[in-house]
């Protein structure tokens, strides 16, 4: 844009048509860019920055603090085991009503469809609540089981209640993602195949799968992710009391009692390598999806 | 035989309904009841607790603080990715490119990471809206931008437009009459799905809110979130009237997004 | 002697029965075109003979054995589907070899086996690709090879080359005859396209609603249709009632007829002929040029006719509006049944 102003001679009523209208898209960009460099990229670049920043001297100091604090290692390690366990119990419950679903009549299908569009934004606080309401300790499903002498020892406000909720929400949002995967198989495939003399097994082993392995993967990695940056949920059930890599993160830089933002940054770093990560393996995956499944 | 594996498809499929349902048909059973203790029925049914909530100024003002900044953030969103787009897809198409890359980035960058340097940035200095609702604003903007970015650019991209411009130019329109006349009135449909889906998103963010602004401007979740020790009849009167406006915007966004297709 | 035979077939639902005590039988080595309108239930026939749909009553015989309800990769049966339903994820060649890999043949056997099959349908240089990289011709001959590689006893064809334009469709037309001819193999080949029924079949088989309206080999069909749907389907019969008829012909009339387009002779001058009624007066209402062929749309009266003549001489088209003379060869009327 700069060598462009400069190109220009007077008045910029006197640009060449051309440039006029290059002029006139760089203004309609710029608000984007100001909006998303503030509020976006601005605040990246700071926690990256000040990660790095031990006394106004370069230093891997915070990330070694965080590693080696074992409350830190707790927080990380918990944040690691429920969202890979909830992805994980999402994707194979996920995978089984879609599957259903494709099987099922195109009626059911687009109303089961829009449900699991409407519960996908039932998370966070609301959602904590009516976790509580139904299998907090005088829940109303709490009870009943109690009443048959199951689940007695199960507390919703520990890692074990996170997991089931992670999960639930995990669902809704598997179906969505995972069932265009399933869709896309056609019927012919499976009627070729059993005329090829495949078994119904053999079917999925050697073309269903694969077919749908790049959707499996992609979708438990978009769950992963959202189970790993998720932290209303678990603050709203536990005011904060459960050690997850976000909670911590915000206790420290919002908590009551002392902030450190240069050691929240260093953990917002590992999270945010860790999700990129993630997000680097989905566009990979997706790159490689065979384009009959798109 | 082939009946029969059918009817197990629908049983799975409906199991799966009523999982999902479960909490939140609890929750509504809760709502309505005017005392629930320690059995498993409640001892009878009431409105009690949303005459209680429709009636309480806090929660009023909560809803409307919520509603306020999401349409705000609605309405700069829009206007700031309209056109956006239309460069994207008439000009610049390595725009188009760069912004498939930078939408990934909120996908990286939970807002818990983003509000860390957010409060740093903007508590003091030369902008200092932590606190207020422009913050809140500023940021549901890069929450929406990908919704509506996607929306957007899936729409123009299943129109015809140079076909549609060189047509309104030869009938003798102006390109930015053309724009105006033709090729928005074909992205309404795809625009309004994606408000709809970026509002019931934006109306449940928590973490923003509770994190910049807390209780100095307090929105609907904030608000959900401090009842915690209320009664909790009270509470699921406000989850399920909060779910009622998502359901209600959902439909509304799956129907328009069909009708766009 | 018979080779495929579907006896009493029953199929469909309570409310709405497709197939009603059906029966066919084809003889080895024939390629048989099952021809209809949509929904008649071609399809679902070629489904059931594969054993796709399950058979609700009647049976299946092949080779002398029943496989009414055999799964369907004990039945030694090909198939080409309409979508082709080449998977997607495999190569040419892993498609082509898919059936003999299930068999668990050796691999160097399945390699010469489908090397030499992708050489019968010109497709050698291509076997590494996937079917998303080939056009629209070379993935009907690579379902074709797949379906063949393992020798059935039966190769089902599920209208394989309406997807494809007309050049295509005609090169593969003769190619599918060829390699049929070539094996000896049984086919059964579904289509909605007369012409293609009446070029590529031993054996025609007619469908309306479930029923066999008529069958016989080519010549048969499309010269003495039985009804008024089979002369309108197989060609552009004329279909005349009983009262046109006789008003056409002068004679008394109980039957409906079917007069091939054809058949009818146009003329500037009134012209008597033995064995054909009486001139009549007609006017050219429209004209159509298909290359060889010039159709005139004429008007007898109330009677609006078809007549096609081959296009000799460029200045014997007859021009819209000309008044012309009618002549009706008696032998070309053929009754047809109620």
């Amino acid at each position: 844009m700069l060598s462009l102003l400069s190109r220009a001679p007077a008045s910029a009523l006197r640009l060449p048509r051309l440039e006029r209208s290059q002029l006139a898209c760089a203004l309609a960009v710029l608000p984007f860019v100001v909006l998303f460099g503030l509020f976006q990229l601005a605040p990246l670049a700071w926690v990256a920055v000040n990660s790095l920043l031990v006394d106004g001297q370069w230093s891997l100091g915070h990330y070694r603090e965080a590693l080696s604090s074992p409350f830190m290692r707790q927080a990380l390690g918990n944040s690691l085991w429920v969202s890979v366990l909830s992805s994980l119990i999402g994707l194979v419950i996920a995978a089984i009503g879609s599957y259903a679903l494709y099987r099922s009549g195109s009626r059911l299908r687009e109303w089961v469809l829009a449900f699991a569009s409407m519960t996908s934004n039932f998370s966070g606080v609301p959602l904590a609540f009516a976790f509580i309401i139904l299998l907090g300790f005088n829940g109303s499903l709490s009870l009943l089981l109690r009443k048959f002498g199951l689940a007695d020892d199960f507390n919703l406000y520990s890692t074990q209640g996170l997991l089931l909720i992670y999960s639930y929400f995990q669902i809704p949002l598997g179906v969505l993602l995972l069932y265009p995967a399933f869709d896309a198989l056609r019927d012919d495939w499976q009627a070729a195949a059993a005329l090829l003399g495949a078994s119904r097994w053999g079917f999925w082993r050697q073309i269903g799968l694969p077919l749908l392995w790049p959707a499996l993967a992609g979708t438990f990695l978009i769950l992963l992710a959202n189970a790993m940056g998720a932290y209303a949920t678990a603050y709203a059930l536990t005011s904060g009391n459960l050690n997850l890599l976000t909670i911590r993160i915000a206790s420290l830089v919002a908590g009551d009692i002392y902030l450190e933002p240069q050691l929240a940054s260093a953990l917002a770093m590992l999270l945010v390598g860790m999700l990129a990560l993630t997000a680097a393996v989905n566009q990979w995956l997706l790159r490689r999806r065979p384009n009959a499944l798109d | 035989m082939r009946w029969t594996e059918q009817h197990s498809y629908r049983l799975i499929v409906w199991s799966l309904v009523g999982l999902l349902a479960m909490p939140l048909l609890a929750t509504l059973l809760y709502s309505l009841s005017s005392s629930w203790g320690a059995t498993l029925l409640p001892d009878g049914l009431t409105l009690r607790w949303y005459l209680a909530l429709w009636s309480e100024p806090r929660f009023l003002a909560a809803f409307a603080r919520s509603l306020l900044v999401c349409l705000a953030a609605l309405a700069l969103t829009v206007a700031v990715m309209l056109p956006l787009v239309l460069v994207a897809h008439t000009r610049w198409p390595w725009l188009d490119r760069l912004m498939q890359q930078l939408m990934l980035l909120p996908f990286a960058v939970p807002p818990v990471v983003g509000a860390v340097g957010l409060l740093q940035l903007y508590a003091g200095g030369p902008l200092p809206i932590v606190g207020t609702p422009w913050i809140l604003i500023a940021c549901f903007f890069t929450l929406a931008v990908p919704f509506l970015y996607q929306a957007l650019a899936t729409s123009i991209k299943a129109l015809p437009l140079q076909d549609l411009l060189d047509a309104a130019r030869l009938l003798g329109a102006s390109t930015p009459v053309a724009f105006c006349r033709v090729v928005l009135p074909s992205l309404r449909n795809g625009l309004l799905a994606g408000c709809f889906i970026s509002f019931s998103f934006l109306f449940g963010e928590f973490v923003f809110a509770n994190l910049l602004v807390g209780t100095r401007f307090e929105t609907l979740q904030v608000y959900l979130n401090n009842m915690r020790n209320h009664s909790g009849h009270y509470t699921s009167a406000l989850v399920i009237s909060y779910f009622l406006a998502i359901l209600l915007l959902t439909w509304l966004a799956n129907r328009l997004s069909r009708s766009a297709r | 002697m018979s080779f495929l035979t579907l006896s009493h077939i029953e199929q469909g639902y309570a409310q709405q029965p497709l197939f009603n005590d059906f029966n066919l039988s084809i003889g080895e080595g024939q390629l048989v075109s099952l021809l209809g309108p949509s929904g008649c239930g071609k399809s679902t026939l070629l489904r059931l003979v594969a054993g796709l749909t399950p058979l609700q009553g009647g049976r299946i015989h092949l080779a002398g054995r029943d496989i009414s309800h055999c799964a369907p990769r004990e039945r030694g049966i090909g198939m080409v589907f309409q979508s082709y339903a080449l998977f997607p994820n495999l190569s040419v060649f892993d498609n082509v070899a898919f059936a003999l890999v299930q068999q668990k043949q050796p691999k160097a056997q399945i390699r010469q086996a489908v090397e030499a099959m992708l050489e019968q349908v010109e497709l050698s240089e291509l076997a590494n690709r996937l079917p998303r990289q080939l056009s629209g011709g070379q993935c009907q001959r690579v379902a074709l090879a797949r379906a063949l590689v393992c020798k059935p006893r039966l190769l089902l064809l599920d209208e394989p080359l309406s997807a494809l334009d007309a050049r295509i469709r005609r090169h593969l037309r003769e190619q599918i005859r060829q390699l049929q001819q070539a094996y000896g193999l049984t086919t059964l080949f579904v289509t909605h396209d007369q012409e293609e029924a009446l070029t590529l079949s031993d054996h025609i088989v007619l469908m309306e609603c479930g029923r066999i309206v008529q069958q016989g080999n080519a010549a048969e069909v499309y010269s003495a249709p039985v009804n008024e749907f089979a002369a309108r389907f197989i060609g552009h019969y004329n279909v005349l009632s009983a009262s046109e008829a006789q008003q056409l012909s002068g004679h008394a009339q109980t039957q409906a007829l079917a007069i091939r387009p054809e058949a009818l002779l146009l003329s500037t001058q009134p012209q008597t002929l033995t064995g054909h009624c009486a001139p009549q007066p007609v006017q050219v209402e429209r004209l159509q040029l298909l290359g060889n062929v010039l159709r005139y749309q004429v008007r007898c009266g109330e009677l609006s006719l078809t007549c096609d003549r081959l296009n000799q001489h460029p200045q014997q088209v007859f021009a819209v509006g000309q008044q012309l003379w009618l002549s009706v060869p008696l032998a070309a009327l053929r009754p047809l049944a109620a």
